[in-house]
């Protein structure tokens, strides 16, 4: 049975913890609330006074101030650096042209450079991390932290990897970007959403990297990773219009070795191949309907299709219509319906002579079910039709 | 807190002429006024203090949709530079409240906004804008348009 | 007289183990939730996705919202939605079959039309009765079905969405601004996410003005100011915690994000119970476990939906027999997982615990009350040395587990406008100890007796609007 003292020391002793706790997490609350102030107030002042300091920089107005004079202001504080640094980052969004490089060039400034090196050197993850998404602003890298930046970004730690990976987009030297990038791509779990941000960090968007970019990213698809991750990647060429990578995408498309795992990828290619408008692919994209029934590589192969255009093409998903399931059927009415005005055309004369073909049926030789069945799916098409040319009736009139 | 107080010191003027109007008291002759509509701090005070300098308009801004509207109701400003993403009654339905009141057939109305999709913009003008400025911007050609739209309205 | 002893020995040290199991679980479940919320917010900054938003390659999202008599509030609840930071998102709000004007209330104010849609019906409702949108605002759909409850609703709107993620709220549910940019972060973060939910907050006491939240204060009622502690012990940090094993069971139904795919593919909700919110996450659990698919169901640790909380006596005893008779169905429909490998950790550790501690628990809790008036009023079973244990381990103790929640939310998110709420809260959290817990107790163990009976209705809750 219980003992009756230790019933009783361990009541005491948990009240008077309970006591203690309340009055500390008062006092804890009190207290951080007051220093949450000051520094809420510091930080106000601080933006303040170096906001009008940072805008006569930026515009060239006001007292002739070198940046070695601004950054001299700043208190050797550890707050005020990163203060000092969100201000220039919160500007950079605001701000366009000659303004926002003289911010930039800030930034990048040599005294923020060695503060945030130290702190990759650091050992807690937070402290890496912020020198990372520094270092993603700042495009001059020397070596020692590119070296360290390499070894970061091979860390366990998903979300720093992601950051150091991120940072070193912005090295100069273009091989140790793409190798960053495709090491990260070989790790397994990174979600797609996490490639589509670094694609597009990847690709400056210079019309003089284009070209490199584009090499790049056939170089990644060639190497072993999971079809998810080239799926975005197949994705975001396509819909970024590396029309150069058409072919490529096309004997790719052609060459893959078919199993479930990889339809996204076959999906995905397909889009983007439509959207390239590499209208050569359109047999091989015909002969993956016949073998297969993925629906959503059929749904991205109407659209691609469709895309295409030409009355081989068009009849092609005619010719779908009556047998399709649902989804199938919905795209194609609507590829036929809301682009131009010669397919409504050439869906009217298969209705025609769907409706044809309907009187020549011996209705004894089929069963009456058989029979109901055709019948529901004319009518489930029509239905459909009439909603479609209905949008896009309402489409011409907004 | 030594450097606060450094801060604090130096700060005394600029800080002040932010987010008040400025100079000019309504009772006698009452200036013409512009309205700046932004929910962030910082965008609010950069387009404030391009437009102080370059304009000698009395200076109002605001962070709320609905706060806006009512101070523009009373005030019939010249001018409402507007963001479309706000808190309470975003850009567009500021706008389109804007248009429908006969008070305001003086009034222009910028929109600036961090979204550059072209629909966006076309909703601007759909819903007559008078201008339409995407962030980020620059200092000068913002100005520019600004003063464009002023002349005009003189 | 020796064994009724040794008997009275056991109940005794199975209370008292029980008491210290639970509160030892629940203060684990806090501590944890904290260090990881500390860490989780020092690196958001990582997944914050601008670059993402430039491509066309992120997810897009419908809100469903199920209205059923929500004429008072549903303008300005549809008007808030549609000014929510996100790059594409629809709206659908599902009209199920509303006795007063919610339909024609909206209708008339975003002058609505008439207009069909081709869809196919993949999970089934009931039957719709008109679909409308307007040119002028092309995200925004109202679907007018005939009534079958909130989870029919839903699933009407799951069928007409044609995003990648549906998001279903509460008509009342008033969210974040950035809601849907914070959520998305966790199915960046997360590889193969399928669900997830987020911190949902007490709305009551809060002051509105112009349709912006201005200041964070605790509810001023009585039951409100209690329920304030219990979601962040509770709903905040015990799921925080759940989440940091992946053991997450419940997203509540007054936000949470699906992948649609994956709700069609297990049939979307439930229509026949009340707690369609659990049984949804369950079923999700199961059917990817079973399959031996990869999936993950999260939870975000912050702040970004805020929903009012009954304030009177019984509409609160009518919801949280409702959630309880929602439980028991959940469990029940999929006892079959209790203790079976197939379902790894949930069938082995998290079911079971539901089971035993929070479906059962009210039980034990009872009975230890009734076990303890007993040895009171029979002097010559009074032992005192129970007693001071009992006290100790159930409440002193569990006073000790509200209080480090109260401080694990001004440690980590500091939410309240004034030092006054959480002095006021905390003084509610030694109080939630003594009454409430037990009256809770009492209202969860009539939800079980409910539940045997077959009781699934709703209950009815007297809503007073934000209006100001």
């Amino acid at each position: 049975m219980f003992d009756f003292n230790i019933a009783l020391q361990s009541l005491i002793g948990l009240t008077v913890f309970l006591t203690l706790l309340f009055f500390f997490l008062l006092g804890y609350t009190y207290w951080t609330r007051r220093k949450q102030q000051y520094w809420k107030r510091y930080e106000q002042k601080f933006r303040d006074y170096f906001f009008s300091i940072l805008l006569d920089y930026a515009e060239q107005s006001g007292p002739p101030l070198s940046a070695d004079d601004i950054i001299k202001k700043i208190t050797k504080r550890t707050k005020d650096y990163t203060f000092f640094i969100n201000l220039l980052n919160e500007l950079d969004d605001i701000l366009d042209g000659t303004e926002r490089k003289r911010l930039n060039d800030l930034i990048k400034h040599p005294t923020f450079a060695s503060f945030y090196r130290d702190k990759l050197f650091q050992s807690s993850t937070d402290s890496k991390i912020y020198a990372c998404i520094y270092f993603q602003k700042s495009t001059h890298l020397d070596n020692r932290v590119l070296a360290k930046l390499i070894t970061v970004s091979k860390s366990n730690n998903l979300k720093l990897a992601f950051a150091a990976t991120k940072a070193l987009q912005s090295a100069e030297d273009w091989s140790i970007r793409k190798s960053a990038l495709l090491r990260f791509f070989k790790r397994t779990d990174i979600s797609e959403l996490m490639v589509a941000e670094l694609l597009h960090v990847f690709d400056s968007g210079l019309a003089e990297e284009r070209g490199q970019v584009g090499e790049a990213l056939k170089d990644v698809l060639l190497k072993k990773i999971d079809p998810n991750v080239k799926n975005i990647i197949v994705r975001y060429m396509g819909y970024q219009q590396f029309y150069e990578c058409g072919e490529f995408l096309y004997q790719y498309l052609k060459r893959i070795h078919y199993n479930p795992e990889k339809f996204p990828l076959i999906r995905g290619l397909i889009t983007a191949l439509g959207e390239l408008y590499h209208t050569e692919a359109d047999a091989v994209i015909k002969s993956y309907w016949k073998k297969k029934k993925s629906i959503p590589i059929r749904l991205a192969s109407i659209k691609t299709l469709s895309t295409f255009g030409g009355e081989e093409n068009i009849s092609f998903l005619l010719q779908h219509l009556l047998n399709a399931e649902f989804p199938i059927r919905k795209a194609i009415i609507y590829e036929l319906v809301t682009e131009e005005e010669n397919r409504i055309v050439l869906l009217t004369k298969f209705i025609q002579e769907t409706l044809r073909s309907l009187t020549d049926i011996d209705i004894r030789s089929r069963s009456h079910e058989q029979f109901d069945l055709y019948l529901d799916k004319i009518l489930d098409i029509t239905s459909g039709i009439k909603i479609a040319l209905n949008h896009r009736l309402n489409k011409s009139h907004a | 807190m030594k450097s606060m107080d450094s801060y604090l010191k130096l700060t005394g003027v600029a800080h002040n002429s932010t987010d008040k109007s400025m100079g000019g008291s309504e009772s006698t002759m009452p200036k013409k006024q512009i309205l700046i509509v932004d929910d962030d701090d910082l965008s609010r005070k950069l387009i404030s203090r391009l437009v102080s300098k370059e304009f000698d308009y009395e200076i109002t801004s605001k962070a709320n949709g609905i706060e806006a509207l009512e101070y523009a109701r009373k005030h019939i400003p010249q001018l409402i530079i507007l963001d479309l993403m706000l808190p309470g009654m975003d850009g567009f339905e500021i706008l389109k409240k804007v248009r429908e009141d006969q008070k305001f057939n003086q009034t222009k109305v910028v929109l600036v906004s961090a979204k550059s999709r072209s629909e966006d913009i076309e909703h601007g003008f759909d819903l007559t804008a008078d201008e339409y400025i995407t962030k980020p911007f620059q200092p000068k050609e913002f100005t520019a348009r600004i003063r464009k739209l002023l002349t005009k309205a003189a | 007289m020796l064994d009724s002893f040794s008997l009275f020995n056991i109940v005794e040290q199975f209370i008292i183990g029980y008491f210290i199991t639970i509160n030892t679980v629940y203060l684990a479940l806090v501590i944890g939730a904290l260090l990881y919320v500390r860490k989780q917010m020092l690196h958001r900054s990582v997944v914050e996705a601008d670059a993402l938003f430039k491509t066309e390659l992120f997810k897009s999202i419908s809100i469903l919202v199920p209205a059923y008599n929500e004429a008072d509030n549903i303008v300005e609840s549809v008007e808030s939605l549609l000014k929510l930071e996100y790059p594409e998102y629809h709206i659908i709000v599902v009209n199920d079959g509303s006795a007063d004007d919610t339909l024609q209330r909206i209708i008339d104010h975003f002058g609505l039309t008439e207009t069909d849609i081709y869809f196919e019906e993949q999970i089934e409702h009931q039957h719709i009765r008109g679909i409308y949108r307007s040119p002028n605002t092309p995200m925004l759909t109202v679907v007018d079905k005939e009534n079958g409850g909130k989870a029919d609703a839903l699933n009407a709107g799951i069928n007409i969405a044609e995003t990648d993620l549906v998001c279903s709220i509460d008509a009342d549910s008033i969210l974040e601004q950035d809601v849907l940019k914070k959520l998305i972060q966790t199915f960046i973060e997360h590889k193969n996410t399928i669900a997830a939910g987020g911190v949902v907050r007490v709305i009551n006491g809060c002051q509105i003005r112009n349709r912006e939240i201005k200041e964070i204060h605790v509810p001023k009622s009585f039951w409100g100011r209690l329920q304030s502690v219990e979601y962040i012990r509770a709903f905040l940090f015990g799921r925080v915690g759940w989440d940091y094993f992946k053991s997450l069971l419940i997203v509540s139904g007054a936000f949470g994000i699906f992948d649609r795919k994956a709700v069609i593919k297990v049939g979307g909700y439930l229509t026949d119970t009340v707690g369609e919110d659990i049984e949804l996450i369950v079923r999700l659990h199961s059917y990817h476990l079973r399959n031996n698919e990869d999936y993950q169901i999260r939870f975000l640790p912050e702040p970004i939906c805020w929903t009012e909380v009954p304030t009177d006596y019984k509409s609160l005893r009518n919801q949280r027999n409702r959630w309880h008779r929602g439980l028991a169905d959940s469990l029940w429909q999929h006892k079959y997982m209790l203790f079976n490998p197939t379902y790894k950790h949930i069938g082995m550790f998290v079911m079971p615990f539901f089971l035993f501690f929070e479906l059962l628990g009210p039980i034990v809790n009872l009975l230890s009350y009734v076990y303890l008036i007993i040895i009171i009023s029979f002097p010559d079973l009074f032992s005192l040395t129970f007693i001071l244990l009992f006290l100790g381990v159930s409440i002193i103790y569990g006073m000790v587990v509200s209080l480090i929640a109260v401080l694990a939310e001004e440690v980590a998110f500091k939410t309240y406008s004034s030092f006054k709420d959480v002095a006021i809260l905390s003084l509610y959290s030694l109080l939630e100890n003594i009454g409430y817990r037990q009256i809770h107790s009492w209202w969860q163990f009539k939800g079980l007796i409910d539940f045997f009976k077959g009781k699934k209705s709703w209950g009815k809750m007297i809503r007073k609007g934000f209006k100001e």
